[in-house]
């Protein structure tokens, strides 16, 4: 139950951080493979895209967060702002 | 006892709860959905039918067939975890009406017709209000208030449909055994339309979404577990029963789907958060329900059960956050990954639940994709694809990156040690959506319509995989471009705003206009009532103009002119 210094969560995080833009990467190079299985059923043409899921995760993430921020602008308003 | 519809058992037991003493409610609480969920399972088969005239009308007060029992069951269920989750409340009221609100959403999915189904439609919204009340602060007393009126008007409209829909069509009835889609073309008439609005309301459609993240994170800890499940996979229920195949829904499902996603990454409040992942989670079973083949059906049922699971645990372990520091702001939390370890491993399971392989969301969301892939909606899948990406950026990244990981800003308290049976609830909860997520079989056997469909293709794997580890590179990227964190301390303006600050703004108006026009209005009125008095006084004194005797033959003669206009008017 003893809280650790701050610092340990950052060089934590980084670790993490970095193990994950490791993984990204055969996970991305394993579409040229499965693309080839028999077990590959696309819907839509551009499921045969190189990366499309990990490209369309990606941006869907980086534009709903750039989309949140600037709505954010727009909507937020003091905590009190309902009670007064 | 075959014809007693399930869920029956479980609001009398609520209301018997009432008038226990106190040591001996929290374990009936816990006794009556196990005792209700035997009475289903085991009394109620597939293809129950029970009639009940009276008058002129027939009520279904039970019609049980595959689609009503998955819910049934799932509803037995989180009715079951919800109150092992609150256990250790004292508090008659909320423990009562938990089980009223739980009971009475069963007894609506197995609700016949159209006139049971706004029987128990209004007494989860009476049941759910005083949920809310629970919460026993001002902000809670009025977000209850604003529920309770918006709830009512849903109600209303279901009422005004099912008397138009029997009017049209001589029945009520609401779906026989197995039959899905039965109103699934608004527009051609009116009922069907009010009846959408009525379930668009409980659904959350947009726009009519303001209610689930304005009340919800008002109740307690525990209510807000209740609240969660109920009312709005109630709605989807119905919408399934009514609205299968009904194109209409794809789109309203889609925008369900992406627009709460921008609320959740800002807001401050991670209970309100999680209620606008609620409502995202929702789009995807409107969708699915709108596409409307057997795969997306099934997809839109399973996936209830499967957001039934996680997020009852999300709710769950954020509400054990506020339990034990007082607080639920993102502004106010952070690393309390070290001093609640067990809550912050629950909620990784709940997390991870949403969309990662092996758990239960990622089983059931596949079988809805499917089957709009399948279908050929090409926008609708892209965007449920997007919303994938998004709900796990914010459900499981961003929340717990703001609550677990960082700098410890509030402590918890030592004095409020959580109680064993929160850790029980969501260690159960956890267990039964990693049960999902291991045997698909199980949960596919249940649903309304056979499943032929494997999740664990390696394919499906990897696109699952792909998506939910570039969400977390997409979250690294925005952590290093100082976009992160997203939320501050502030509250955000949503549809609510209208009616909570323009609204009353307009009645304060209309009265202060009303009062500085009634003196002036008074006195006339008033001296016209004199004037009118006067005259009339004057006309019939005995010397007035009406006050003067007149011959008996004029008044012959009026009488028979009067009778002539009346035989004219009569035959004319």
């Amino acid at each position: 139950m003893t809280s650790r210094p701050a610092t340990s969560w950052s060089r934590w995080a980084r670790r993490t951080a970095w193990f994950l833009v490791i993984l990204c990467v055969p996970l991305a190079l394993l579409d040229g493979p499965m693309h080839r299985r028999p077990d590959f059923h696309p819907h839509f043409p551009f499921e045969r895209w190189f990366g499309f899921y990990a490209g369309l995760s990606l941006l869907a993430c980086l534009v709903l967060a750039a989309a949140a921020k600037i709505w954010q602008i727009v909507v937020r308003r003091p905590e009190d702002y309902y009670d007064v | 006892m075959s014809d007693l519809p399930p869920g029956l058992l479980m609001i009398i037991g609520g209301l018997l709860v009432m008038a226990l003493p106190v040591r001996w409610r929290s374990l009936v609480c816990v006794l009556v959905p196990l005792l209700s969920a035997g009475h289903m399972v085991w009394a109620i088969p597939n293809e129950t039918v029970s009639q009940w005239a009276v008058m002129d009308l027939t009520l279904i007060p039970l019609r049980a067939d595959r689609l009503a029992h998955v819910f049934g069951l799932i509803f037995h269920f989180a009715a079951l975890m919800a109150t092992v989750y609150s256990f250790h409340q004292r508090n008659r009221w909320e423990q009562s009406m938990g089980l009223v609100y739980a009971g009475s959403a069963i007894a609506a999915v197995f609700a016949g017709d159209l006139l049971t189904l706004f029987v128990f439609w209004e007494l989860t919204t009476l049941s759910s209000a005083l949920l809310v009340w629970a919460g026993h602060s001002t902000s809670a007393y009025r977000a209850g208030l604003r529920y309770l009126i918006i709830q009512v008007a849903s109600g209303v409209l279901l009422l005004a449909g099912a008397i138009f829909y029997g009017a049209a069509n001589g029945t009520l009835s609401f779906g026989g055994v197995g039959q899905i889609g039965v109103l699934a073309h608004p527009g051609s008439d009116l009922s069907a339309l009010l009846l959408l609005l009525a379930f668009g309301i409980k659904a959350a459609f947009p726009l009519l979404h303001a209610w689930v993240p304005d009340a919800y994170p008002q109740a307690t800890p525990g209510g807000t577990v209740f609240l969660s499940v109920f009312t709005t996979k109630l709605a989807i229920y119905a919408l399934i029963r009514g609205f299968a195949g009904c194109d209409l829904l794809i789109p309203i499902g889609c925008v369900m789907a992406i627009a709460p996603l921008v609320y959740a990454l800002i807001e401050d409040d991670v209970r309100r958060a999680l209620a606008y992942c609620l409502v995202n989670q929702l789009g995807y079973m409107v969708v699915a329900t709108g596409v409307g083949s057997e795969l997306a059906v099934n997809g839109a049922a399973a996936h209830a059960v499967a957001h039934i699971l996680y997020k009852g645990l999300l709710f769950m372990a954020t509400g054990a956050v506020l339990y034990r520091t007082g607080t639920a702001k993102a502004s106010q939390l952070g690393g309390l990954a070290v001093a609640m370890r067990w809550v912050f491993v629950w909620y990784v399971l709940g997390a991870a639940a949403i969309s990662a392989p092996l758990f239960g969301g990622s089983v059931t969301k596949s079988l809805s994709i499917t089957a709009v892939a399948q279908a050929h909606h090409q926008a609708a899948w892209i965007t449920l694809m997007v919303a994938t990406a998004g709900v796990f950026l914010v459900c499981a990244l961003r929340i717990p990156a703001d609550v677990f990981l960082g700098k410890l800003r509030t402590e918890p308290q030592r004095a409020r040690t959580l109680p064993w049976n929160m850790h029980a609830a969501m260690a159960a909860t956890a267990l039964a959506s990693s049960f999902v997520g291991l045997f698909p079989g199980l949960l596919y056997r249940q649903l309304p319509f056979p499943v032929d469909h494997n999740p664990y293709t390696l394919p499906h794997v990897l696109e699952q995989m792909q998506t939910i580890a570039f969400a977390g590179l997409a979250f690294v990227l925005l952590v290093k471009i100082r976009l992160y964190p997203f939320s501050a301390a502030g509250s955000l303006l949503d549809v609510d705003w209208l009616y909570r600050i323009p609204l009353p703004a307009a009645v304060l108006l209309g009265r202060r206009w009303t009062q500085a026009l009634y003196p002036s209005l008074r006195t006339h009125v008033a001296r016209a009532a004199t004037a009118a008095w006067t005259a009339m006084g004057l006309q019939l004194a005995d010397d007035g103009r009406r006050g003067r005797f007149a011959p008996t033959g004029r008044m012959a003669m009026a009488a028979t002119v009067m009778l002539i206009i009346y035989l004219l008017a009569y035959y004319l």
